[in-house]
């Protein structure tokens, strides 16, 4: 028997919508194995969620670890020169979960573009991350931001760089009070303060809000974020664009990794960000590679937080049977599962109360529906 | 609907006067009964009575919109929220205090007695300190009174029972006070709503 869509939890209906939209954009399948070299990460600490890491000793003496990222294997195995890579994965990674102290297996579903990323590379990949939010058929809103606007804004107010991690770590959490007062404590003056701050609410709709961040733009490094934004806004072909795509400067990825656009996405029901993403050129050059990346990670475990309706029952239908011979059971339990329907099966009074659609007896006088459970 | 978490006792009163003074009053949460969730429909908000320690796991989880928090709690857990406002409410200090008549050996590791572990150790290793952290969950002001430990790492109102128990503050390290925080996610399908919360508070609390 298949199973049905109906029967498909989000999570399984959502890989498979995105696999089949991936591919029909040219994106391959890429397959890695769920070890690293820890090296790697220990090298790119800034890049990863979390320091922690699960490592142990290979039978040939190699610290391996247990993949608590993809785009870094990604990029490191990446073909140098290859014109345009785009490729898609679904794998599993291994992180610290701060809320438990424990590690968690987390499952992930991506889509690197690598190599010549230029403007319409860049709408491919928002657009397309703007289509896997929608896919799981709830209200969905995707936050963009250019790390340009940031980084010009810090080099114009000319910021000493030791208190440069306080203030991004304050607008962040979008903690204006604490930003004012640390950006006073670091020299500067009441006006440039005010200009930080003004950060933290240069949030909304998409047009509006690039508006409000032209009137902020101090310089060409800003003026270029601001451009390169509304060439991307213009060049994603989504009829929902203007209510689903919002701005908001106050996102920060780490500095040394990303350099322009880069995104979060939002789902109605689901606490965290479902989905992030952006520009990491600057990684590329880490590797030594030529052009450019864009990219992002959907979780898919935070799909389970969603209600399944499906969920809710044991099973379609609930047969008892009562002084029968077993193959009258088994014929009627492959009727209902011939039709697609799930069956369980038995003898009356059935254990436990399953939950089911329907609940039928089957004795000596037949099949028959005796109530709903 | 905006689901407020707020936190029982003093803080939480004070809390919720400021907000009721500003549109948010809900007339069920005097009645006298146990009941933990009291809804204004018109006020457009449900007060969610939880312990203080709890607000910010609330509103980290999503379970409420936003939240007042003490900035000790938020410095502690590091939750994965936008810290909005500082409310000025429930003033007071993270310090290290010792008995009177203490003076520090710096040749052996320094033993700190405190219910906040993290922000104890982060303060510490700022000064290059070496210390063996003892977890407390109460009553942390006996343990260098019964030699358990050197310093004890807490908050101080009033200085009131470290005088009455014979200890003194060597250093106050971070100003503590009532915090509004929103889940980011809400922040964004909720925005209109917690905009307007944010700058009606910030109409009424005293500035810096």
């Amino acid at each position: 028997m298949e199973l049905s869509p109906g029967k498909l939890t989000t999570e399984e209906r959502v890989t498979l919508e995105l696999r089949g939209l991936y591919e029909r954009y040219g994106f391959r399948k890429y397959r890695m194995s769920r070890f690293e070299e820890y090296r790697l990460y220990l090298e790119n600490q800034s890049f990863l969620p979390s320091e922690q890491v699960i490592t142990f000793t290979d039978l040939d003496g190699r610290l391996l670890a247990l993949k608590p990222d993809v785009t870094l294997s990604i990029v490191k195995n990446a073909k140098d020169g290859e014109g345009v890579q785009r490729l898609y994965y679904i794998e599993n990674v291994y992180r610290a979960a701060r809320e438990s102290r424990g590690y968690r297996e987390i499952s992930q579903m991506g889509l690197e573009l690598l190599g010549c990323v230029d403007g319409y590379a860049k709408a491919q990949v928002v657009q397309l991350a703007l289509r896997s939010l929608g896919a799981v058929g709830r209200s969905c809103l995707l936050d963009l931001s250019h790390m340009g606007f940031v980084v010009g804004l810090l080099e114009g107010l000319q910021i000493p760089a030791e208190c440069g991690a306080g203030l991004l770590e304050c607008l962040r959490d979008k903690n204006a009070p604490e930003l004012r007062r640390r950006a006073l404590a670091a020299g500067l003056p009441q006006g440039d303060a005010d200009l930080l701050c003004g950060l933290t609410t240069l949030y909304g709709p998409f047009l509006p809000t690039l508006e409000r961040a032209a009137a902020m733009a101090r310089g060409r490094v800003m003026q270029e974020a601001l451009t390169q934004l509304r060439e991307l806004y213009d060049a994603i072909p989504d009829p929902e664009k203007a209510d689903r795509l919002r701005l908001d400067f106050s996102m920060i990825n780490d500095l040394s990794y990303y350099n322009g656009i880069i995104f979060q996405g939002f789902v109605e029901g689901v606490p965290h960000s479902l989905l992030a993403g952006g520009q990491y050129d600057r990684l590329m050059e880490r590797f030594g590679k030529r052009g450019g990346a864009m990219g992002f990670a959907l979780y898919l475990d935070e799909l389970r937080r969603l209600p399944d309706p499906e969920a809710d029952l044991d099973a379609d239908l609930l047969l008892e049977y009562r002084d029968v011979a077993p193959c009258q059971v088994a014929e009627a339990v492959e009727r209902y599962t011939a039709q697609g329907q799930s069956v369980l099966a038995y003898p009356a009074p059935a254990p436990g109360a399953p939950r089911c659609g329907k609940r039928l007896l089957l004795d000596q006088t037949g099949l028959r529906e005796v109530a709903s459970c | 609907m905006l689901n407020i978490a707020l936190p029982k006792g003093r803080l939480g009163d004070k809390v919720y006067e400021l907000l009721a003074s500003v549109g948010y009053d809900c007339a069920a949460i005097y009645e006298d009964n146990r009941k933990l969730v009291f809804e204004s429909e018109s006020a457009g908000v449900r007060y969610l009575l939880v312990k203080p320690s709890d607000v910010a796991i609330y509103v980290e989880h999503g379970a409420a919109d936003v939240g007042i928090v003490g900035k000790d709690i938020l410095e502690e857990s590091r939750p994965e929220v936008y810290e909005l406002l500082n409310l000025g409410l429930g003033k007071c200090r993270m310090c290290v205090a010792a008995p009177e008549n203490y003076k520090e050996n710096t040749a052996r590791t320094l033993r700190v007695a405190t219910k906040f572990v993290s922000i104890a150790k982060n303060y510490y290793a700022g000064l290059g300190r070496d210390i063996e952290i003892i977890k407390l969950n109460g009553s942390i002001e006996l343990a260098p009174i019964l030699g358990l430990s050197d310093v004890i790492v807490d908050i101080v109102e009033s200085g009131n029972t470290l005088r009455e128990n014979h200890l003194k503050v060597l250093a106050e390290f971070m100003d503590i006070s009532a915090r509004f925080i929103a889940n980011p996610a809400s922040f964004r399908f909720k925005n209109a709503e917690i905009t307007a919360m944010t700058a009606r508070l910030e109409g009424v609390i005293p500035r810096d």
